[in-house]
């Protein structure tokens, strides 16, 4: 087997896939409404050619200017944070934050901003790329070499110089590994944003096609979806390999840390200033605006509404309620796909012909908009909880697998040599070299998958399952309950953000202990 | 044309609805910026109606130099308005584009865009938020708008029946309520309540029937995953009627489930200020409606033509368009005329809102636009 070549292991792979497909599709789900062979799907993109493709182009289009836009901004801040480190941790809390910022019950808040038109699509899609651009883009200009920052130093020149004439240099690679991410991400933030009244696109046609029983139309929408969304992170990707030949694979994952400042009043002066920071920005954010208080509704409103209102408890038992479920499903299949991520990166590394045969796909899964996988989740799964945990679990599952897998392939040949000596087999070999050099991977993925398993979740919980705290924001909306929408919102965000958090600091103390080199 | 858009959008803000004719000279906003809103403007005449829009409606206060003039620079005294539609573009909305193609808003003065809604649209939110002057919305969401203090009218009210609907397979028909109990049910979950006071006013146990989450999709019937669906007259069963599946539909309405469906709101603001243009709306959608009635095959016909990129299949536009005519129109309107309401319906909503939990006063409702459109008769001429 190690003799194929991966090309067309991958190929037989592929081609297998497509015939079970094809077999499944005319056999046990044959007018059924919900699988369409292969040969159909493609049968009906060519037969409605013309129409896919202003759709595709309609979203791609909607996307790219998010992409601008997002990324533009992210790496204007994240220059910002560079020059001036002691902004750094506010940005960052701001950026985070709009990370975790449930984006279901985002979009029609922002829509009654923008207006109608492109604008709700383009600043989702903008929203959806910021916060991992951002935090490549700071790692990049952390990782500038010592030594050249020392000779710029050496000229007088400042922080501004050494930003421009070494850092913005350094950053490229990390940069692209961003960008990379930033592409299905963009795709995505700009079909949900579709459904704040689009006439053309992606998002809609989805919708159409569901009512109209168009079956067949759902899968090349889904087709096409991969397509665009793994095309852009393999495009940029390319596109960094040949800008800067050098520099390795990177993953963007390095704890976004600040040096802490010893001292009870440096520390709480710490934290409170992104908490600051963010309320600052929710005033700002209403004020610039103008929302109108029926829509608009402060941190002292939230507050009122949790805490002191007539029916604070009502609404405490409704949010928290819908909360535990969907934390609960979440949280299961966060732990299944990170489990399942290491598991699998295991077996790759044991079985390398399965790996080359099967990578490149997973590589391709990791990018489809979580708006396409949920139909096909609920084709196997059905309509349930089960709906919920699977969603998340694919969503974590992928970009883990991964990562993880690429850092074990790094495992030093050093160690894997004093292994061998021993005699030691391919159980030692895993716990004692593989394990451990992945888990800095695997932490930084399983921080990464906090927030967008939550997204994941309620997205999960609006199309499919009708429980949760999705639910509950999307009933808020339909109903005009703005206080119960913006309850959910800022409980939403903040769970996520500390979810983040947790993670972050437990991944801190396990690199200083695992792996010392890798912290910084 | 998308960044143009998108940074004055964004940056501007619903705010700058006047400053936005500084910026942009009035007609150029619309003709540039505003694509996705006015589409039905840019899009060539279908065959099916007379003449192209703009030459052949006399507008009322237009100087005639410029109504021949291409479309940047005529009619400059046209009031730009927005009209929030409740859902994505569809035949649900025939009469307004028959209106729009037609000229008839622009007969009293509007160039209105037709703004599709979505999922993620709430057609109250946007009229109070003023970025439309008038909104598609239903009984029971103004009602509870206006219950949270949002100042809304319910100036009209376009469809007479609710168009809620339980719709099974023809094979294992749910006829009546009483058929829901040992059933599966499925159903977005936002119509919880509306299920359980169907069950309530028709002596249902709803503990017998099983609910499960699904939207917008008629598959989980056609596939036997449940044995019935609430949706729309108008929507699922029209898809699954077009694919040949025999099914059977159970109207609300015909149970005791009264709440009037596409009522047309605007805010009391509005009402006292630009009553002038809410009447010139009302006015010119009342025409194009009335001419959707005698043909539904052409609004259908042009809801295709003007929307290339939603991928309609025609047959199920021209039967959504007819299906359509049962819960539009009624002795009701052919007593008073297009988008009445009697102060009986009136009654029956508040009653049916105070059990969706929903309290609401009769003064929701205003009908002297209509009294004053339909002075002379229940036809517009």
């Amino acid at each position: 087997m190690d003799r194929v070549p991966p090309r067309v292991l991958s190929a037989a792979v592929g081609i297998a896939v497509l015939a079970l497909w094809e077999l499944l599709a005319r056999t046990v789900y044959a007018g059924s409404y919900r699988l369409s062979p292969p040969t159909a799907v493609v049968a009906d993109f060519f037969e409605y050619r013309d129409l896919y493709l202003r759709n595709l182009w309609h979203s791609t289009k909607t996307a790219a200017w998010g992409f601008l836009w997002g990324n533009l901004a992210a790496i204007a801040l994240a220059g910002v944070a560079s020059i001036m480190p002691v902004l750094r941790r506010s940005i960052g809390a701001v950026a985070l934050t709009i990370f975790c910022l449930p984006f279901i019950a985002v979009a029609p808040i922002l829509r009654l901003i923008t207006g109608p038109g492109n604008g709700t699509p383009i600043t989702l899609s903008a929203l959806a790329v910021f916060f991992t651009t951002y935090v490549a883009a700071l790692l990049g200009f952390d990782t500038a070499p010592g030594s050249a920052l020392d000779v710029v130093r050496s000229f007088g020149r400042g922080r501004f110089s050494a930003f421009r004439r070494v850092r913005l240099r350094a950053s490229v690679p990390a940069m692209i590994a961003g960008l990379q991410i930033a592409a299905p991400a963009a795709f995505l933030g700009a079909v949900v944003g579709e459904f704040t009244g689009a006439r053309s696109g992606l998002g809609i046609l989805t919708v159409r096609a569901l009512g109209a029983l168009h079956t067949d139309r759902i899968w090349v929408i889904a087709l096409l979806s991969t397509i665009v969304a793994t095309g852009g992170y393999m495009v940029i990707g390319a596109l960094g390999r040949r800008l800067c030949p050098w520099a390795p694979a990177l993953d963007v994952g390095a704890v976004p840390t600040a040096r802490q400042e010893p001292g009870l009043l440096n520390r709480l002066a710490a934290l409170a200033a992104p908490i600051i920071v963010v309320f600052v920005f929710w005033y700002a954010f209403l004020w610039v605006f103008q929302i109108k208080p029926f829509f608009a509704k402060t941190p002292f409103d939230v507050w009122a509404e949790l805490f002191t209102n007539a029916d604070a408890a009502e609404t405490r038992s409704l949010v928290f309620g819908a909360l535990g479920t969907t934390l609960w499903t979440t949280s299961l299949g966060y732990v299944a796909g990170l489990i399942g991520a290491v598991v699998t990166a295991v077996v790759f590394i044991l079985i390398p012909w399965l790996e080359r045969a099967l990578m490149p796909i997973a590589v391709a899964l990791r990018s489809i908009p979580i708006i396409v996988t949920t139909p096909v989740i609920i084709l196997f799964v059905g309509r349930g909880l089960l709906t919920t945990t699977a969603i998340v679990a694919v969503m974590s599952f992928f970009p883990t697998l991964v990562n993880c897998y690429a850092a074990m392939n790094r495992t030093p040949g050093g160690i894997l040599d004093v292994l061998k000596s021993y005699d030691a087999g391919s159980a030692a070999n895993v716990r004692n070299a593989y394990l451990p050099t992945a888990v800095p991977a695997l932490l930084a993925s399983a921080r990464i998958a906090v927030p967008t398993s939550l997204l994941g979740a309620t997205v999960a919980e609006w199309l499919a399952t009708g429980d949760g705290i999705g639910a509950v924001m999307v009933i808020a909306f339909t109903r005009n309950d703005y206080n119960v929408l913006w309850v959910s919102v800022a409980v939403l965000t903040l769970v996520a953000v500390i979810g983040y958090w947790l993670v972050a600091a437990f991944e801190l103390r396990t690199l200083e202990r695992v792996a010392p080199g890798v912290s910084r | 044309m998308a960044p143009n858009q998108f940074s004055r959008r964004r940056f501007i803000g619903r705010t700058a609805a006047g400053a936005g004719l500084i910026l942009g000279g009035g007609r150029i906003l619309t003709a540039c910026g505003d694509d996705e809103a006015a589409a039905p403007t840019t899009t060539a005449a279908p065959a099916t109606t007379a003449a192209p829009a703009t030459t052949a409606a006399p507008a009322a206060t237009a100087a005639p130099a410029t109504t021949a003039a291409p479309t940047t620079t005529a009619a400059p005294e046209l009031a730009e308005v927005n009209f929030q539609l409740s859902w994505f573009d569809s035949v649900q909305f025939g009469g307004s584009y028959i209106a729009h193609q037609m000229g008839y808003y622009e007969r009293f003065g509007l160039d209105v865009s037709l703004v599709p809604g979505g999922p993620g649209v709430s057609p109250d939110a946007a009229v109070a938020a003023d970025q439309a002057l008038v909104g598609i919305s239903a009984a029971n969401f103004t009602g509870q708008s206006v219950a949270d203090g949002a100042p809304f009218k319910i100036v009209g009210v376009a469809m007479q029946k609710n168009p809620f609907v339980i719709a099974s397979l023809s094979d294992n028909p749910i006829n009546e309520p009483k058929d829901l109990e040992g059933t599966k049910l499925g159903m977005a979950f936002n119509n919880q309540l509306d299920l359980e006071l169907l069950s309530e006013l028709n002596d249902v146990d709803i503990s017998k029937i099983e609910v499960i989450t699904s939207d917008y999709d008629p598959a989980p019937l056609v596939n036997g995953e449940v044995d019935s669906l609430l949706c729309w007259l108008t929507d699922l069963p029209v898809a699954m009627t077009v694919q040949g599946i025999d099914n059977t539909t159970m109207l609300f309405a015909d149970f005791g489930y009264a709440v009037h469906s596409q009522t047309l709101i605007c805010t009391e603001e509005s009402l006292a200020n630009r009553r002038d243009q809410v009447l010139g709306l009302l006015r010119g959608d009342i025409l194009g409606w009335q001419e959707y009635r005698t043909d539904t095959d052409a609004a259908a016909q042009l809801t295709v033509d003007l929307f290339p990129d939603a991928g309609f299949d025609l047959d199920a536009q021209k039967l959504q368009a007819s299906e359509q005519l049962k819960i539009m129109f009624s002795a009701d309107t052919d007593e008073h005329g297009f988008l009445w309401f009697t102060d009986e319906s009136v009654q029956d909503n508040i009653r049916t809102l105070a059990a969706l939990g929903v309290d609401v006063a009769a003064d929701l409702w205003d009908r002297s636009l209509l009294e004053e459109i339909y002075a002379d008769g229940p036809v517009l001429a």
